[in-house]
């Protein structure tokens, strides 16, 4: 930086040195562990009962928080600056390789390539560039002509020129996503409903340190269901039927949208995910009682409340299990004789075999049970989402091209000697050097045969 | 036959071609290399089979919708393996590096060894929150990343064993190996391949948990140890750039890299508590 005053200069260096990179990430990396150790946002007084007197300094260090804090921001900041005085202190040279190639190939650059050979023919100097031309557009990429120093004829070809920028490419998307995840963190939000079946909900719950959102428009839950896979107890799918109502009118194609894990509802800019249920109240249990005097009658009632008879007893669900035997869903009854007996019974889907139905006066049979559930959502918005996506495709890209495309480069000087001329061919290649020597002896070998050059060989013409 | 089998089949092979490998280190016979890289071949053939066996056995399950085979602990060391083979074939098909298979085919084997007898090969249906494309994806991504580190490790391993007898014995000409310049650029290109894979990898986990969770990331113990690994890796690759930073050292970043990834592979879920699901398995 000429002109610039020693201190600040000093300070560029600092930030454009490759050594404060590998210092950085490895810092980084060794952090990074902290948090993946010590819990994280847990409360002061769970701190206090898992680490005890440290729990104070550990959230000083604020390390209950490791990734928000303010030193571990400070280390990204550094990580950030550092690369961009990388790639801005690298770029122009780059920038000048790629748009401005060097077309002559002079002493200083045949000095600092390895890969270079010498072709003597006998035909003339336009008739040699007249018949490499066609073949180097063919084989590798097409050449520019031009005229050197000494009246020689100069052929620069080059491909992949754009593989030159991965690095940089990388560098930038590595900003993008930087950026995206502060757009997301200063204008997104994320938060939790939940929402009972026939139940409409207009606005999100307060969470900590903010007020309830207002979601603009309804939106109801029809229905919830789980099911499990055949035979099994592990679930299959959690499915939630959501309709959006405006104005509490429904709103076209949004009426019973499924949504279950991995596919979510998205509607003005917010989208709810399925992820968590439960029972909206406690369920209904519908009851057949006969009497001990043959008359049937049939009920309902929820767990704990009670249920009186007509003869002065009464009944009252305690526990409920869906699979009960071979008898599908039974609810565990408490019966109260009219003596005041207090009688366990079970009511199951199916008609309970004689034998199990205990010594109460009552033949009970379970008809059905109305569960009611709710179904958790999680509802975010985050505008930084489509710029973190476009800075991960341009990291994979970026990384892919890094290293795996190399920028290829040659340059033939062709000059006229006393039985024809002379092809000098050099070659470059800005990495991947083992691969590039294949390419290079191959393309010699038939500029070679081209210019029925007969006792070249590729072992030989390298020097 | 079923997919155990052929996997038993797989590893058996491993073991023979490991011990061929040795061999042909020792006695450095160009026809018996040949022989012992057929062999990794057959191995790896015999394993794709049983990896796809097993996909095709997971339909047959009643009531299961079907899923590839990289859905818990078992199922993820099994194709880590096949990973490891697959670069390690890869890099012999364009380098011809026989030696590197000595050190390279134990990580495999080592690998089939530990999910035949400690791994719960019952093939379960997918949990919900398993059920989605991204779990390819991902899955595939991370683990090509892995494998192509466990060859940088192995690579570097040689390159330290290498180093450390040259030193003790300079006058001794050591042919066992690749030159010391070869195992370096060797392992310079094992993480060359498997950087675009773990980033790769993190990307489509990280879009995956958007499309899953509604947050592409939470500092969850795995999302943070994958960048911690992908931090390392990245100071290796930058490492390599500035002076004094090749030879012993590049291999010790590499192995201190692979060993970083061990741990966001199998200790996170071992030991740590998070989102991914199959530390139990």
């Amino acid at each position: 930086m000429p002109g610039k005053p020693r201190r600040s200069s000093s300070l560029w260096t600092f930030l454009c040195s490759l050594k404060l990179t590998v210092a950085t990430l490895l810092l980084l990396a060794a952090t990074s562990i902290l948090g993946t150790v010590i819990p994280q946002k847990l409360s002061s007084l769970q701190y206090q009962q898992h680490y005890g007197d440290k729990a104070q300094l550990l959230q000083a260090l604020q390390l209950d928080d490791m990734y928000h804090s303010v030193w571990f921001m400070a280390l990204i900041g550094l990580f950030v600056l550092n690369l961009i005085a990388c790639s801005l202190r690298r770029l122009p040279a780059v920038w000048r390789t790629v748009t401005r190639p060097t077309l002559v190939a002079d002493g200083v650059l045949l000095r600092s390539l390895s890969h270079k050979t010498t072709l003597q023919a006998n035909c003339s100097v336009g008739e040699a560039t007249a018949r490499l031309q066609p073949l180097l557009r063919r084989r590798f990429a097409g050449p520019r002509q031009t005229t050197g120093p000494e009246q020689e004829v100069c052929l620069f070809a080059e491909r992949r020129r754009y593989a030159r920028f991965g690095a940089y490419v990388t560098h930038l998307a590595i900003l993008f996503i930087i950026l995206g995840a502060l757009i997301g963190s200063w204008f997104g939000f994320d938060s939790f409903v939940s929402v009972g079946e026939g139940e409409t909900v207009m606005q999100l719950p307060a969470s900590e340190g903010q007020a309830p959102v207002e979601l603009g428009f309804g939106l109801r839950c029809d229905d919830f269901s789980v099911s499990y896979y055949e035979g099994s107890a592990r679930p299959r799918e959690y499915r939630s039927l959501l309709t959006v109502l405006e104005n509490g009118q429904e709103v076209p194609g949004y009426t019973e949208v499924p949504v279950v894990v991995n596919r979510p509802l998205q509607y003005r800019g917010l989208t709810f995910y399925q992820s968590s249920y439960g029972l909206a109240e406690m369920p209904l249990f519908h009851l057949q009682v006969r009497m001990s005097d043959g008359t049937e009658l049939q009920m309902a009632g929820r767990p704990g409340q009670v249920l009186p008879l007509a003869d002065g007893g009464s009944l009252q669900v305690v526990d409920y299990t869906p699979a009960f035997r071979d008898l599908g869903g039974a609810a565990l009854i408490e019966v109260l004789t009219v003596e005041g007996q207090r009688l366990p019974a079970i009511a199951a889907m199916q008609k309970l075999p004689e034998d199990m139905n205990h010594r109460s006066p009552y033949r009970l049979q379970l008809l059905r049970v109305d569960e009611r559930y709710y179904t958790g959502l999680q509802v975010t918005r985050d505008p930084g989402v489509p710029l973190v996506w476009l800075g991960c495709l341009l990291l994979v890209l970026g990384s892919w091209s890094a290293f795996s495309l190399a920028h290829q480069r040659l340059w033939l000087t062709i000059r006229p000697t006393a039985v024809g001329c002379e092809v000098q061919v050099v070659g470059s290649s800005h990495r991947n050097q083992p691969a590039f020597a294949g390419t290079f002896d191959r393309l010699c070998q038939e500029l070679a045969t081209e210019l029925e050059v007969n006792n070249y060989s590729a072992k030989e013409g390298r020097s | 036959m079923s997919s155990a089998q052929l996997f038993n089949l797989a590893t058996a092979i491993y073991f023979v071609s490991m011990v061929l490998l040795a061999v042909v280190m020792v006695l450095r016979n160009r026809r018996l290399g040949t022989l012992a890289v057929a062999t990794v071949w057959c191995g790896f053939v015999a394993h794709s089979f049983a990896i796809g066996l097993r996909w095709i056995e997971s339909y047959r399950l009643p009531g299961a919708i079907g899923h590839a085979p990289l859905s818990n602990l078992y199922e993820s060391v099994i194709f880590f393996a096949w990973s490891i083979v697959l670069i390690y074939l890869i890099i012999d098909l364009r380098l011809r590096q026989r030696a590197v298979g000595v050190f390279v085919v134990p990580f495999a084997l080592l690998a089939m060894c530990w999910a035949q007898l400690r791994g719960n090969d019952a093939i379960e249906p997918l949990v919900p929150a398993l059920q989605s494309n991204w779990l390819t994806y991902h899955v595939v991504t991370c683990f090509l990343g892995y494998a192509a580190f466990a060859v940088g490790c192995a690579v570097s391993i040689m390159y330290l064993f290498k180093s450390a007898s040259a030193a003790s014995k300079p006058a001794e000409k050591d042919d066992l190996l690749p030159s010391l310049e070869v195992l370096n650029a060797l392992n310079y290109k094992a993480i060359m391949i498997g950087f675009p894979f773990l980033t790769l990898g993190i990307v489509t986990g990280a879009a995956w948990a958007n499309y899953a969770w509604g947050t592409y990331w939470s500092w969850d113990p795995k999302e943070t140890w994958s960048l911690i690994v992908w931090f390392i890796y990245a100071a290796f690759l930058h490492a390599r750039l500035t002076r004094g930073w090749s030879g012993r050292r590049a291999a010790w970043l590499s192995i201190l890299g692979f060993v970083a990834t061990l741990f966001c592979y199998l200790g996170v879920n071992l030991l740590l508590s998070g989102l991914h699901s199959y530390g139990g398995g």
